[in-house]
């Protein structure tokens, strides 16, 4: 067995991000530069940032780095990887450039194991074709890694928080419970089968589901990462100034992780995002463990999706086709609004 | 009145010792948690308000006092989200693809054949835990193949794919891997002793 990463941290993956209302606040003041070239900036909370180069070429670029969310130093290095390469997807481009960002103990921890980690990465890069040029190592521990990444987009074709349409169905593209399952495995609360298809899920890159959006002229889109369901769908809903409803029955979660919520097993970030998110949510007659699970802090999760409600078939057929068995309608853009959520 | 020392844990053991002992009580029962960390305070008071437990607080020095008395969970969880589905039902059972082709004979007949298989394997009423592919077994989840992507859409149903690390350098793969997870050879001895039946085309 090589080296257990999951010794290493409390908190991996995205649920280590600094919550989202504490950010916000410390953002807010950072001087801003104008430039008619900036397509997409920090002011709708987007994914990545996006500059135009020429008519038929903007850069999407984007860094997402955290501390180990499994046990096994490869497989860490293929999770980081495609959740670096997912805020590409999210707006709807096409990732080819990367660098490694590192941080690792290496007094503590075997160097095979940082071995392992940059080959991980590299093999889901290839996967993305995405070429990782080079990086940057810094020893520190817990270790921490990821990936800057520049894709291509058109334009005129950049998928964003903020282009949700009233009317747009919403789809969801990966189950949730991804945190939860993970705080499970910590305590030895969760079978094989469900860490693996957690693992598998992360592992997974929203590729296709990129490429399916821009088929089927959605607009507004993002990947559901450590902010939660609840936290990013509210980023959206604010940066589109609509109001949106979840119908939290059909949202798809992971087996065994409600299970586990009922038994209490509910991460710290879950209750970070709860606090964020709990004043813009009208929670209706929820039942608490769903809720807690609609917050739950996802580590490369899929994407949520506005699809117009003729598309809605085409989106979910293709997606299925391409392995996000679990995709679904899981809500709808109510109408214009100043981003409320209402839970069905 | 039942004391939950939860001194030392971390989050969420706390929420989960307290939830195993309001499972365990009457109504009416008082119960006092402690606890000896400022988020693992604000997490227990989170959901005992989200869940109409009404309780009381102090603190002395770091150690945080809860007490409350158990009613009814003011909303129960729902019958039909306890056991979600799992993606597929798994077999105890790893495939192993130790060559491209199935079966010895004919190689043509033999790559026909393993095609044939592998657009099979989602069709089974039992997916196998994992797929292991070594020497060149490995072509097979060759980028744009169809058995790569029929690989990928298994991957899709909760099956790990794993590939030899040493087979995938030496027919040169690398960067042409539609589907699977590198391995190393104490991987794949490991899994092919333990306690899987192991499943060979």
């Amino acid at each position: 067995m090589s080296f257990d990463l999951l010794t290493t941290v409390e908190n991996g993956g995205c649920s280590a991000k600094i919550p989202a209302a504490i950010l916000e606040k410390t953002l807010l003041n950072l001087v801003r530069v104008k430039d008619p070239n900036i397509l997409v900036d920090i002011d709708t909370h987007d994914d990545a940032g996006v500059y135009r180069i020429n008519d038929d070429l903007a850069l999407i670029f984007t860094t997402d780095f955290f501390p180990p969310i499994c046990s096994d130093p490869y497989e860490f290095g293929e999770i980081a990887a495609a959740n670096s390469l997912s805020d590409v997807y999210a707006m709807g481009g096409e990732p080819f450039l990367a660098l490694n960002i590192a941080m690792f103990p290496a007094a503590i921890i075997p160097m095979e194991a940082y071995v392992q980690i940059l080959e991980g990465a590299a093999s889901v890069s290839a996967k993305a074709n995405t070429i990782v040029i080079g990086g940057h190592t810094i020893d520190d521990n817990p270790p921490k890694f990821g990936l800057a990444v520049i894709g291509r987009v058109h334009p005129t074709k950049v998928i964003t928080n903020s282009g949700l349409r009233p009317g747009d169905r919403l789809i969801l593209t990966k189950p949730l419970g991804i945190g939860i399952i993970i705080a499970g495995k910590k305590l030895n609360m969760v079978s094989q089968n469900a860490y693996n298809e957690a693992l598998m899920w992360m592992k997974t890159l929203n590729k296709e589901g990129a490429t399916i959006m821009q088929e089927n002229y959605v607009t507004g889109a993002t990947d559901i990462t450590g902010f939660g369901l609840l936290g990013h769908a509210l980023k959206m809903a604010r940066a589109s100034k609509v109001d949106i409803r979840i119908n939290t029955n059909d949202v798809p979660i992971i087996q065994e992780s409600y299970q586990l919520v009922d038994n209490g097993c509910i991460p710290c970030a879950a209750f970070k995002n709860l606090e964020y998110i709990e004043s813009s949510v009208n929670f209706g007659k929820c039942d608490y463990n769903l809720k807690m699970m609609l917050t739950d802090a996802q580590t490369s999760g899929g994407l949520l999706m506005g699809v117009q409600p003729d598309k809605v078939d085409s989106v979910l057929n293709s997606l299925i086709k391409s392995g996000f068995s679990y995709s679904k309608v899981i809500g709808e853009v109510i109408g214009a609004g100043e981003g409320n959520i209402v839970l069905n | 009145m039942r004391v939950i020392d939860c001194k030392g844990l971390i989050c969420p053991m706390p929420l989960i010792e307290t939830k195993k002992v309001i499972r365990e009580s009457k109504i009416g029962d008082e119960l006092l948690v402690e606890v000896d960390n400022e988020t693992s305070f604000n997490n227990l008071s989170h959901f005992l308000n989200d869940n109409g437990l009404t309780f009381e607080h102090s603190k002395e020095g770091i150690i945080y006092r809860i007490k409350f008395i158990v009613k009814e969970l003011q909303i129960k969880p729902q019958e039909n989200k306890v056991d979600s589905k799992p993606l597929a039902n798994h077999g105890n059972y790893i495939i192993v693809f130790s060559s491209n082709s199935m079966g010895s004979g004919d190689d043509d007949l033999g790559k026909l054949l393993m095609k044939g298989y592998i657009n099979t394997i989602d069709q089974l009423e039992t997916l196998p835990q994992e797929i292991i592919c070594y020497n060149s077994g490995v072509t097979l989840a060759t980028k744009g193949s169809d058995s790569g992507k029929s690989l990928k859409r298994i991957e899709g149903l909760g099956v790990k794919i794993s590939v030899c690390g040493t087979c995938v350098d030496f027919f040169g793969l690398k960067d042409n891997l539609e589907v699977g997870t590198i391995t190393n050879m104490l991987y794949i001895a490991g899994k092919l002793a333990g306690d899987s039946r192991i499943v060979k085309p």
